[in-house]
């Protein structure tokens, strides 16, 4: 009993560990790789130009309840944008409600010098009701925004006629992005830090290789030593026996 | 095995993810019938086992789910799922069959239950690396050990197939 439960334990702990830390890694385990919705492109690249749907656009209301915003998330038809706001996240004077809005801006801000926008930028835009009042954010809120399979090197929110950094992680092939002000947010690439220019994900590709051909080297020999320790045991026993 | 991962890989370009992956069963699928693989336990409390084990590996994912994170299926073509689950159907089983029905009992008997488990989870990563990369590995092992363990323990390789079909269509719906 102390055995099962030492190893179920041991295994539950690698599965746990491994699927919440390493984001890349699918929780499938049959080998095969699901096809993906072509990422929406605002201006397509001219391979793509043809079979390029637009993207999508979203909106919805957050109730306002005792004051404050209540929990509530957006996203866009496509669900290449998705917002999380939680409770007490947005204030305006007066509102009874606040009203938000996300756009792709197919033609966006001009990014700052050296840099160029990736993928889609997104206005991202919340009103207060009555009276489409403008709102503060009393707390920041979570931004999930899928990528294109191209590198980038920041993310960043243009408002007051300005880009701005934000703090964001990359999670497969969605930026997961944190806002405290409306405005347009877009992927950029600088150009300069990932020098290869491969989308993040697909640099590792002659290490894979490599680590691909050591594992199923070593558990192919592994499987066959144990087989011919196995026959070996035998026939030990069946001279021990004979003598 | 090792050979029948290789094939698929061939084919890949030509057949598609579903076309070499129903190859790779029948592969595995001939392998397990010459093997003459070790009756399993076919009780149903067995396969009511491996289903909570399958719904035990979709917890992570439910939570990552809870934190915000997209179900993988939305960014699917939903006219791929239906095919991918076909797919699905063939390919597990043949999976568990070689791997814990077959090939665990051989390397049990010849090297003990710990190192059956250990190697066939090793083997279980091993052959997911070259779709999933080496990203996989601690993930596909893990799960592989799971999966070892609930057929030493009940016995059964339905129950693997349980669990192995379960957690893999549930986790279409989670991040």
């Amino acid at each position: 009993m102390k055995r099962d439960l030492a190893w179920l334990g041991a295994a539950l702990a690698i599965v746990a560990v491994s699927r919440l830390l390493i984001p890349g890694a699918p929780a499938l385990y049959e080998g095969i790789q699901l096809p993906t919705e072509p990422f929406h492109y605002c201006n397509p690249p001219a391979n793509l130009a043809t079979s390029n749907k637009q993207p999508g656009s979203g909106a919805g209301e957050l109730p306002l309840s005792s004051g404050l915003s209540q929990l509530g998330s957006i996203n866009t038809s496509d669900n290449q944008l998705l917002t999380f706001f939680p409770k007490g996240a947005l204030q305006a004077d007066g509102a009874a409600k606040y009203k938000l809005t996300l756009k792709p801006e197919c033609q966006p801000p001009a990014p700052p010098a050296g840099n160029k926008v990736v993928g889609d930028a997104y206005n991202i835009d919340i009103l207060g009701e009555p009276g489409d009042t403008p709102v503060r954010f009393l707390q920041p809120a979570q931004v999930l925004m899928r990528t294109p399979p191209v590198a980038y090197t920041s993310v960043q929110l243009y408002y007051d006629a300005g880009w701005h950094g934000t703090q964001w992680g990359q999670q497969q092939d969605i930026a997961n992005i944190t806002i405290n002000h409306v405005g347009v947010v877009a992927l950029l690439d600088d150009g300069r830090k990932n020098p290869a220019g491969k989308p993040p994900g697909q640099q590792a590709t002659g290490i894979v290789t490599i680590v691909e051909v050591i594992l199923v080297s070593a558990a192919l020999g592994i499987v066959v030593a144990a087989i011919i320790v196995q026959k070996r045991r035998g026939r030990e026993a069946g001279k021990t026996r004979r003598a | 095995m090792m050979g029948a991962s290789a094939l698929r890989a061939l084919l890949t370009p030509m057949l598609g993810e579903p076309g070499a992956g129903l190859a790779f069963a029948l592969v595995l699928l001939v392998a397990v019938v010459v093997s003459r693989t070790e009756p399993g336990n076919r009780r149903p409390a067995a396969l009511i086992v491996g289903a909570a084990v399958g719904a035990t590996l979709l917890l992570p994912g439910l939570w990552l789910h809870w934190a915000g994170l997209p179900p993988r299926a939305w960014y699917i073509p939903a006219p791929a799922l239906a095919g991918y689950s076909a797919a699905l159907l063939l390919i597990v089983p043949a999976e568990e069959l070689f791997l814990r029905g077959a090939l665990q009992p051989e390397i049990r008997r010849a090297l003990g239950p710990g190192a059956a488990i250990g190697l066939t989870a090793l083997l279980f990563a091993a052959i997911h690396v070259m779709a999933y990369g080496v990203v996989a590995i601690p993930l596909d092992f893990g799960v592989g050990l799971l999966l070892g363990w609930l057929r030493e323990r009940t016995g059964s390789t339905a129950a693997c197939i349980v669990a192995h079909l379960l957690a893999d269509l549930g986790s279409w719906w989670l991040p």
